[in-house]
């Protein structure tokens, strides 16, 4: 043996040139696979812990019940035992994944089945091949040195079989450029003890001169190798360090804290992403802002439905779509369709519902409406309910309605209200078109399977939870009537509109729990409800499908400028979105935790974003706008609504601040708008203030 | 064969978190995790809702090791990282505990100030209640002291506890007895006398009692029981008393008599309080 001549270090971006230098007169080149060649999404001890959580799961379908942790250990005590039994039979410590499964099982009390143990290498493979990607650039790097015609080969301490790594250099395109592979599971060697590459020497019929080895671990690609007298490039990258250690800190504070496991997947994800786009975008970049929370929301959604022992799913209209979209496509990747509630699409809306849920025309059944759109008129009221103003104009006027525009300020003491109220007339049309609109929605309901379960849920965005209300108080008289879980992205609880056998669960915020900090949601609700609507304009009635009397169908309103609106900016947001969750369904067997987990990473990523906008998310939302189709009818947009005349000089100078503030809680997003207008810690100003008030609002 | 190797090497695909944000992000949930309304939501909370949070020593070193230039990182590593990180929480803490005798001082000369403001008159507001009869505090902000009843109008005495931020109205609904129709307007509902006080509630001073008056005649000779309250506009919501649970005081029954025959009366006897609920 002689001192190697050369060791190079380099990074990963001048590994060609460095090896057209030093490849000159070598016969072979060997490559490690991992850190090498290959990289990893996550620690190689994270895919260990997931297989573990795999075990764990099976042995509990056999009925072994055990903790996944506890599983993880018997793996840690096998490896060490398996290790020494190779070492004790003359080879190194180093042991196959082959070998351990079925000993994993029996370690953990499981059954002696080959087909479990097989199921556990499979699944374990599986893993691997998500969490590895090729290095980016080495396969020119492998190309051009192909060209040259110089024989590459592969060298790796792993456990998996050589045929399992050239899968995974298969899968990562690598595998066309290598023309032999050496890994220590198959032959009991490691690089690490130097008797691999002795190895590689003698089957190579090599020198070790002519032999150039890359790698990255000083202790078994780098010193083992120099001291067999191989040159060996070492391969250092600052940026790649960089990468390894944030994951390798992430992945240990998960273990700690559940708050982290939502920002590992996150990670995860964002690491070599092959949908997602790299793109300053603004639209984008909100959309990717969104899109784990609403895949979070939709993993909630699949738990809960378990949980409540759900039979039917109905997504309703027009943010669930978008959820009906990502549920069938999330069930699938998770391999839990079989367990998972059947789902379907529910075109509803509050417009459509309202009408059917009255049991009386009067100010106390109205009050639902009357609470959140006050100062209706009753032309507006009658759209709102789906009546036909034509046919109730002349009893207005009857009443004493001078105009049908004319705002209802106090509905309780207006005479004419009173008395068109109290108008047989009125209530006998009322009463007509009531139980039309309710047999229209009972029988487009049945299509719908509600009545074929003892339990449905309703997934929606959410907020009050109006449209649940509605079906439950338009249907509870039928015997058939279901218990109605309402899923919801934010809940706004109002204890008054609960109806019996009606539940309602918040995920991202319920009000119910009195935690200020989720309730951050409401400060940007439309956002949320925005880019998770459907294209399609809001459901205004249900009427007889042509030629089929007993179908309904759902009646859509047209809206050009809505139609504007999904093709232009929001088509950005969704397509972020939709990329974003391409990449979640490739690697969805990989990322652990729960969507009840994720839940703290997600809220604090959205508090950023609601909180503490950049300049350019708040300027972007100046340009969306949203069509308004229940209560009032017009298309919201998101500019300052304020006066400043009145601020500035609506009372004394010393009130400038205090009338600021009240002008901004007004507005939709106040957050977006101090952000605009640029002034230093303004936002953090105003956070503060609402902390201060919200601590000392107790909550019922 | 399915091949990843147009797999790319970028920067992340999200904006990575940058200092400022995550500083008042904490800066604000450490002040509301002391407030009385995260107290009582722990206490009443299951401990899978209770979100967590994770400890500012950890989440400044993912910063640091995310931020600093990557030949740094690799030079010092996590633990490097993780030393920086906990120097700038000692700075910060540091910095909290030069800011806070100054921030008590500014408290203290903060509340002087108002006291001396307090001292001076203020229309409709009295140094204290002529009358405490009541004493229900509503949402754990407004007290009401006492009312009372001379005939022709009812006098409420109120206290402010707490700032109320919202704009907020005073309810009285009057109610006949039975289910009788009211004989007006054909309405059988209450009669409502709701209002806003003459004085914002927001801008209430401390310490003193607010004089509401509600004038009843032009309300109808008769028994009425009376209900009375606040309700947050903005909102809608009543203000609810704690302790019963009810969202309006029952003051109860007054008698209201036809004018024609208080005029023959003292002024005194036009109206009488019957007895309260």
């Amino acid at each position: 043996m002689r001192a190697a001549s050369a060791t190079a270090t380099t990074d990963f971006a001048r590994l060609g040139a460095t090896l057209t230098r030093l490849a000159r007169g070598k016969r072979v080149i060997g490559f490690d696979v991992f850190d090498t060649l290959l990289r990893r999404r996550v620690p190689p001890e994270y895919v260990k812990d997931r297989a573990a959580r795999f075990v764990a799961d099976r042995l509990a379908r056999h009925g072994v019940e055990s903790d996944w942790s506890f599983v993880r250990h018997q793996r840690r005590e096998l490896e060490g035992e398996l290790c020494a039994e190779n070492a004790r039979a003359g080879g190194d410590e180093e042991f196959r994944l082959r070998e351990l499964a079925p000993r994993w099982v029996a370690a953990c009390g499981g059954p002696a089945c080959e087909e479990l143990a097989q199921s556990i290498v499979a699944h374990e493979l599986e893993l691997e091949r998500l969490a590895t990607y090729p290095t980016p650039g080495v396969a020119q790097v492998l190309a051009q040195l192909r060209q040259r015609g110089q024989r590459l080969i592969f060298v790796t301490d792993i456990y998996l079989s050589g045929d399992d790594v050239w899968r995974l250099l298969r899968e990562a395109g690598l595998a066309d450029s290598i023309d032999a592979g050496y890994c220590s599971s198959d032959f009991g060697r490691t690089k690490r003890s130097g008797r691999l590459f002795a190895h590689v020497l003698e089957q190579e019929r090599l020198a070790p001169h002519e032999l150039l080895f890359v790698g990255d671990n000083p202790h078994s690609d780098v010193d083992p190798a120099r001291r067999l007298g191989i040159d060996v490039i070492h391969v250092v990258d600052a940026h790649e360090i960089q990468r390894r250690a944030g994951l390798q800190l992430v992945s240990d504070l998960a273990r700690r804290n559940r708050f982290w496991s939502g920002t590992l997947a996150r990670r995860i994800l964002a690491d070599s992403p092959r949908h997602v786009r790299a793109s300053d975008c603004t639209e984008y970049q909100l959309g990717l802002r969104l899109a784990p929370a609403f895949i979070a929301f939709v993993r909630w959604v699949i738990d809960q439905a378990k949980a409540l022992g759900l039979n039917r799913l109905l997504f309703a209209s027009r943010e669930g779509l978008t959820f009906l979209r990502m549920y069938r496509r999330i069930v699938r990747a998770l391999d839990c369709a079989a367990d998972a509630p059947s789902a379907a699409y529910f075109a509803a809306s509050r417009r459509a519902t309202f009408l059917p849920s009255l049991d009386e025309l009067s100010v106390r059944g109205l009050h639902r409406l009357l609470r959140q759109y006050d100062r209706q008129p009753l032309a507006r009221l009658l759209k709102n309910l789906n009546l036909p103003a034509e046919e109730f104009a002349p009893l207005a006027q009857r009443a004493g309605f001078a105009s049908l525009d004319d705002p209802i300020v106090d509905p309780e003491s207006h005479a004419a209200f009173q008395a068109f109220l109290a108008d047989p007339q009125v209530q006998w049309r009322f009463a007509a078109h009531r139980d039309a609109a309710r047999a229209r929605m009972a029988r487009y309901l049945e299509q719908q399977g509600f009545f074929d379960h003892d339990a449905v849920g309703l997934v929606d965005i959410g907020w009050k939870g109006s449209i649940q209300d509605n079906v439950v108080w338009a249907m509870r008289h039928r015997a058939d009537c279901p218990a109605v879980h309402g899923l919801y992205f934010g809940l706004y609880h109002v204890a008054e509109d609960d109806v019996p056998r009606s539940y309602k669960h918040g995920y991202m915020a319920d009000t119910r729990r009195g935690d200020w900090l989720e309730e951050v949601v409401f400060k940007n609700g439309p956002v949320f409800e925005m880019f998770s609507s459907a294209p399609h304009g809001g459901v205004l009635d249900y009427q007889p499908r042509r030629g089929q009397t007993d179908r309904v169908r759902p009646v859509l309103a047209d809206d050009q400028a809505e139609r504007q609106n999904f093709r232009g900016l929001a088509g950005q947001v969704f397509a972020a979105i939709d990329d974003y969750l391409r990449e979640y369904l490739a690697l969805a067997p990989l990322l652990d935790g729960s969507a009840a987990d994720w839940r703290a990473d997600v809220l604090d990523q959205l508090r950023r974003y609601i909180l503490y906008p950049t300049l350019a998310e708040a300027r972007s939302f100046l340009r969306y706008s949203h069509l308004e189709s229940f209560g009032v009818f017009h298309q919201t947009t998101y500019e300052f609504k304020g006066s400043w005349r009145a601020i500035l000089f609506g009372g004394s100078p010393l009130g400038i601040p205090r009338r600021f503030v009240q002008s901004l809680e007004r507005q939709f997003w106040p957050q977006g708008i101090l952000r605009r207008t640029r002034l230093p810690l303004v936002n953090l100003a105003y956070d503060l203030l609402e902390t201060r008030r919200a601590g000392r609002r107790l909550p019922g | 064969m399915s091949t990843r190797s147009e797999s790319r090497d970028h920067a992340p695909a999200t904006p990575r978190e940058r200092l400022a944000p995550l500083l008042w992000r904490r800066l604000s949930l450490w002040m509301y995790r002391r407030s009385e309304r995260f107290g009582r939501h722990r206490s009443r909370a299951a401990p899978n809702d209770l979100l967590p949070v994770p400890a500012l020593v950890d989440a400044l070193t993912v910063y640091f090791l995310d931020r600093l230039p990557a030949r740094t990182t690799a030079r010092i590593g996590i633990e490097g990282c993780r030393r920086r990180a906990r120097a700038l929480v000692s700075v910060l803490t540091f910095g909290h505990a030069l800011v806070r005798p100054a921030w008590l001082l500014a408290r203290g000369a903060i509340r002087l100030a108002r006291r001396r403001g307090e001292r001076a008159a203020v229309p409709y507001f009295l140094r204290r209640a002529p009358i405490e009869n009541v004493q229900v505090t509503l949402a754990d902000r407004v007290q009401l002291c006492g009312f009372e009843f001379d005939g022709a109008s009812i006098r409420t005495y109120w206290r402010r506890v707490t700032p109320v931020p919202h704009a907020v109205q005073i309810f009285v609904h009057l109610y006949p007895p039975g289910p009788q129709e009211m004989p007006f307007r054909g309405a059988p509902q209450r009669v409502c006398k709701d209002h806003f006080p003459r004085c914002p509630l927001a801008e209430w001073p401390r310490g003193r009692v607010y004089e509401d008056v509600v004038e009843l005649c032009d309300v109808p000779a008769g028994d009425y029981r009376v209900d009375i309250g606040m309700i947050d506009v903005v909102r809608l919501e009543r203000f609810e008393d704690r302790l019963t649970g009810r969202t309006a005081v029952d003051l109860g029954w007054i008698r209201l008599r036809a004018p024609e025959v208080a005029a023959s009366e003292p002024a005194q006897a036009k109206g009488v309080a019957i007895a309260r609920g």
